[in-house]
């Protein structure tokens, strides 16, 4: 008999990752904040693109034993990184909707994979609108009383929309990559922007914006007050060795080695409620 | 312009034989073997041509949904149904759903060319 397609998918060497940097725009430059991880479906076929692969996995109602074979794979993958580097997740609502055990089976595997729970950010995609909130709730806050960051993805997008934003309670929000397009000459995105961002700041939250390509847009960001951002201005998504052997590894691997540790240095808020000098986090 | 076929078809051999043929007659030929497979990738690529079975047989009458959620595109592609459901009606209630053609099987793979470049060249 012909293997689905699905079946394809879940088999354990079919995706592979890249990392996207997320980067903070510090007074002194530009420094790598954190990575999220993107997937890529199986290779040489049309559904390596990630917007096709999940466009059927959603079609399939697979979202959950997808979603996990990517957590696996984050987790093994992000054992190679060095631990200053924290790593995001995408996780469909409707898994946390549907998986009334994936706290604690996302603590044995990161237990397995040695990777602390602390590293992580789960980013919460949707497509649909979000059912069985009370169980997406629950998780939620298992979640982030393990340790766990919750962004929210997609701000300004599809469903990740004000329900979104009281039903997640995120720690961040990730504004989408359409609210910067042409953002230098367009008063409005750039209104909408500086709502999220107050938005963002009134609830507690931090702020990512994505689909950076161009210092024009950066600079206006900046002007809003926005420090963390991510696209290709910065780092087009790249495999995880090539992450190791650029310059956001090994600058901020000697930046750290000077300044964590040193008690003149005060701990510089970052955008998900933790310092970069502590792993104590608000809940 | 090279056009570009989905061909829906669950059983494997013959979705590789149908590929074979047009490629050879100079299409870009993709292969969906069930439904969801067809409605992403039509979704995200453009195809100009659907040649898809009706019964999918793992899946029930999986190619009618196909064709239904492709009625409602604005520019659909053109739709061929390459089918051995024994049905008399078929053809009348086909082209309420917006079938270009319809072909019986078994039928020459050849034919299936024919009709394809036809429609492709009015397409055109």
């Amino acid at each position: 008999m012909n293997r689905s397609l699905l079946d394809q998918i879940l088999e354990p060497e079919a995706l592979s990752l890249l990392v996207q940097p997320i980067v903070q725009i510090t007074p002194t430059g530009r420094e790598l904040y954190g990575v999220e991880c993107l997937t890529r479906g199986p290779k040489a076929t049309l559904f390596e693109r990630p917007d096709v692969l999940f466009d059927y996995v959603r079609r399939k109602k697979a979202e959950v034993a997808v979603d996990w074979r990517v957590i696996e794979l984050v987790l093994r993958e992000s054992g190679r990184l060095p631990q200053f580097v924290r790593v995001s997740i995408n996780v469909h609502a409707s898994t946390l909707g549907r998986d009334p055990d994936f706290v604690r089976n996302l603590r044995q595997r990161a237990d397995l994979a040695q990777i602390d729970l602390s590293r992580l950010t789960i980013e919460i995609v949707e497509h649909a609108p979000m059912w069985n909130k009370p169980q997406t709730r629950e998780n939620i806050s298992a979640l982030r009383a393990a340790g766990v960051r919750i962004a929210l993805d997609d701000v300004g997008a599809g469903q990740s929309n004000y329900h979104m934003i009281l039903d997640s309670t995120p720690d961040c929000f990730k504004v989408d990559a359409f609210m910067v397009e042409n953002l230098a000459s367009d008063p409005r995105r750039r209104a909408i922007i500086a709502s999220l961002v107050k938005l963002a700041a009134e609830l507690g939250s931090g702020l990512v914006v994505e689909g950076v390509e161009e210092e024009s847009q950066l600079s206006v960001l900046q002007d809003l007050g926005v420090s963390l951002v991510q696209g290709y201005l910065f780092s087009r998504p790249i495999t995880i060795d090539q992450l190791l052997a650029s310059h956001w590894i090994t600058a901020r691997a000697e930046s750290t080695s000077t300044t964590l540790g040193d008690s003149k240095t005060p701990a510089r808020a970052d955008c998900l409620g933790t310092s970069l000098t502590s792993t104590a986090h608000a809940s | 312009m090279i056009h570009r076929i989905l061909i829906v078809e669950d059983e494997q051999l013959l979705a590789e034989a149908m590929k074979e043929f047009l490629s050879s007659a100079g299409y870009d030929v993709d292969c969906a073997s069930e439904r969801e497979e067809a409605e992403a990738l039509l979704a995200h690529y453009p195809y100009a041509l659907v040649i898809t079975d009706l019964a999918l047989t793992a899946l029930g009458l999986a190619g009618v949904d196909i064709l239904d959620s492709l009625a409602g595109q604005a520019k659909r592609p053109k739709i061929i149904v390459y089918s051995g459901h024994p049905d008399p009606d078929l053809e009348s209630h086909l082209a309420s759903h917006g079938v270009d053609a319809f072909l019986q099987k078994p039928q020459p793979l050849g034919e299936l060319v024919r009709v394809a470049s036809e429609l492709l060249e009015c397409r055109a």
